[in-house]
């Protein structure tokens, strides 16, 4: 399977043109990579169009609205990812240019919305090359996706909204590489959420569990019940 | 001068925890020895490699079952409430799977060798761009009572060994960054600078994965001269110079933290500091090298800059360059 790619330094000259206001032909910069037929991407235009669409109809404070956007996006995006197959070059999902081209050919508008503050202030690369996929837009997005255990639990991908906690608490430390343990954190949050000073306490109890635990062999039962300890062992006047 | 460093665990667990020091994992035709790292030469060879993972050499696999069903009697531990556990780990897609678990109970049925690449490969080691982390544990399968200094909680290790695979392109120290007149600005940077590694809040000795990846910004004119004869003798000498400078700031930032002198080559061989003392330390390089290596860090970085300029081969490339130029 052949995929498009572009390089760090032309995906950061095209991203400062667009912000300018320029509208580039990305796919004249684009690198095949692979070999064999190219890989579908249709699937990931009309994700993107829907995307644009949720964007658009949101009627209420940005500040507020870009984080539901976000996972609603992320939901969209790693369910239009599922068809892509690996070859034998390995996954394109774990190869940086690929995400590259698709957030400046097929997502730059939301991108753009979504990170309009940093753009404003010139600050584009990290949530575009794609080198720090906690940052980058897109490949945290479907971190998300895959974080909570792929398609069948991507309803946890949007039950709690606040991008800061996914990529702080989850995805930036080693709670992110297990699901079930994920998708207990993402309950409590939903069910009895925890203000930002007590969040970020919780999560720092629970990634330096993984010191010495884990993560991989926890299931559903013992990943809710780790939280639900956790939690009364960090805040015991709640619990009492 | 003469040190020894290990892993503080809240237990008392020495019957066991250096059980899997002797195992290895072969990955095509290298062999990764435990607590250490291979680097393949590219994403199709390591999206192929056969991986194994070697409990013990063929003399001491009956004593390694022996020593881990003696050890767990030792601890006190029920078998069945024991097991080893392999796991498979990318950290660009955050991709983390079991891909072999052994109880030990079952443990007369373990062959020497256990395969983890037969059948689907696993997803960590078929993604090929960023590489992977194979971990074996020998741990708790289940919850215990709970007991002072002993380990309870389900999945907390007794002992465990980690490879490293990287795909060389993968590897790299650093990648440049344009330094250009927006930039400058951006960065409050004078209009001449030509060179700055924005290290921002970068950890230098956490995990590397869970910080944002330090920039090296280089100014864009020197950046595309340099691109444009990058096989010159000039331009080589400047690239390593440059190398250099980026090692220089992680240094320095490695000696400033506070607690850089109490910390193993373990607890940092994952970090950008890891990653610029194995450079350093050179192929083949062993766990004490490093270690040695991380000491410096905090007592003579000065020391460890000049080991770094021999790393890199700078004496050659300055020579070359000047040769080049007469």
């Amino acid at each position: 399977m052949r995929y498009p790619a572009l390089s760090r330094s032309k995906c950061v000259e095209l991203a400062r043109r667009m912000i300018a206001g320029e509208s580039p032909a990305v796919d004249e910069h684009r690198e095949w990579q692979g070999v064999g037929d190219e890989v579908d991407l249709d699937e990931l235009r009309h994700a993107s169009d829907l995307i644009v669409q949720e964007m658009r109809s949101t009627t209420n404070d940005y500040y507020t609205e870009r984080y539901r956007v976000e996972g609603t996006a992320a939901v969209l995006l790693y369910q239009a990812l599922q068809h892509i197959d690996r070859d034998v070059r390995g996954d394109p999902r774990d190869d940086p240019a690929f995400w590259r081209y698709l957030g400046l050919a097929y997502f730059w508008e939301f991108i753009s919305w979504r990170e309009q503050r940093p753009f404003t202030a010139g600050n584009v690369e990290k949530y575009v090359d794609a080198e720090s996929p906690t940052e980058c837009v897109l490949t945290r997005m479907y971190a998300r996706g895959a974080s909570v255990g792929g398609l069948d639990y991507l309803e946890s991908a949007t039950a709690v909204v606040g991008t800061d906690f996914w990529r702080s608490h989850v995805l930036r430390v080693r709670t992110g590489t297990a699901p079930p343990v994920v998708r207990a954190f993402v309950n409590m949050q939903a069910t009895h959420p925890l203000k930002t000073d007590d969040l970020r306490a919780f999560a720092k109890a629970l990634t330096k569990t993984w010191a010495n635990v884990v993560p991989a062999i926890y299931d559903d039962d013992d990943a809710t019940a780790l939280i639900a300890e956790l939690r009364r062992e960090t805040f015991p006047i709640e619990s009492g | 001068m003469s040190f020894e460093s290990r892993i503080v665990r809240p237990f008392d667990i020495t019957a066991l925890d250096e059980v899997l020091t002797s195992t290895t994992f072969r990955f095509g035709n290298q062999v990764c020895e435990a607590n250490s790292g291979i680097a393949v030469a590219d994403p199709e060879t390591f999206s192929r490699n056969v991986g194994q993972i070697v409990w013990a050499p063929e003399n001491e696999f009956a004593d390694f079952k022996g020593a881990l069903a003696q050890g767990a009697s030792d601890l006190g531990i029920e078998l069945s409430a024991l097991g080893l556990l392999t796991v498979a780990s990318t950290s660009y897609i955050k991709r983390s799977q079991i891909v072999h678990r052994c109880p030990l109970t079952e443990l007369e049925s373990l062959d020497r060798v256990t395969a983890i690449t037969q059948g689907e490969r696993p997803v960590a080691l078929r993604t090929g761009f960023n590489g992977a982390v194979v971990e074996v544990y020998l741990l708790l399968l289940q919850e215990l009572e709970k007991r002072p200094l002993r380990p309870w909680r389900k999945g907390t290790w007794i002992s465990r060994a980690k490879f490293t695979i990287d795909i060389e392109k993968g590897a790299v120290l650093f990648r440049p960054i344009p330094l250009d007149d927006e930039a400058r600005d951006r960065l409050d940077l004078p209009a001449g600078t030509v060179r700055y590694v924005d290290l921002d809040d970068h950890d230098v000795l956490e995990r590397f994965e869970e910080s944002e990846p330090p920039r090296f910004y280089i100014d864009e004119d020197s950046l595309r001269q340099l691109g444009a004869r990058q096989t010159s003798a000039i331009a080589l000498s400047i690239q390593a110079q440059l190398a250099l400078d980026f090692i220089t700031a992680v240094v320095h930032r490695a000696a400033n933290e506070t607690d850089v002198d109490s910390r193993a080559w373990e607890d940092v061989e994952n970090s950008l500091i890891g990653r610029v003392l194995r450079f350093v330390a050179g192929a083949g390089a062993s766990r004490d090298d490093k270690q040695l290596l991380l000491k410096q860090v905090s007592n003579s970085p000065d020391r460890m800059l000049a080991r770094s300029e021999h790393a890199i081969d700078i004496r050659k490339r300055l020579i070359d360059a000047l040769e080049s130029g007469s």
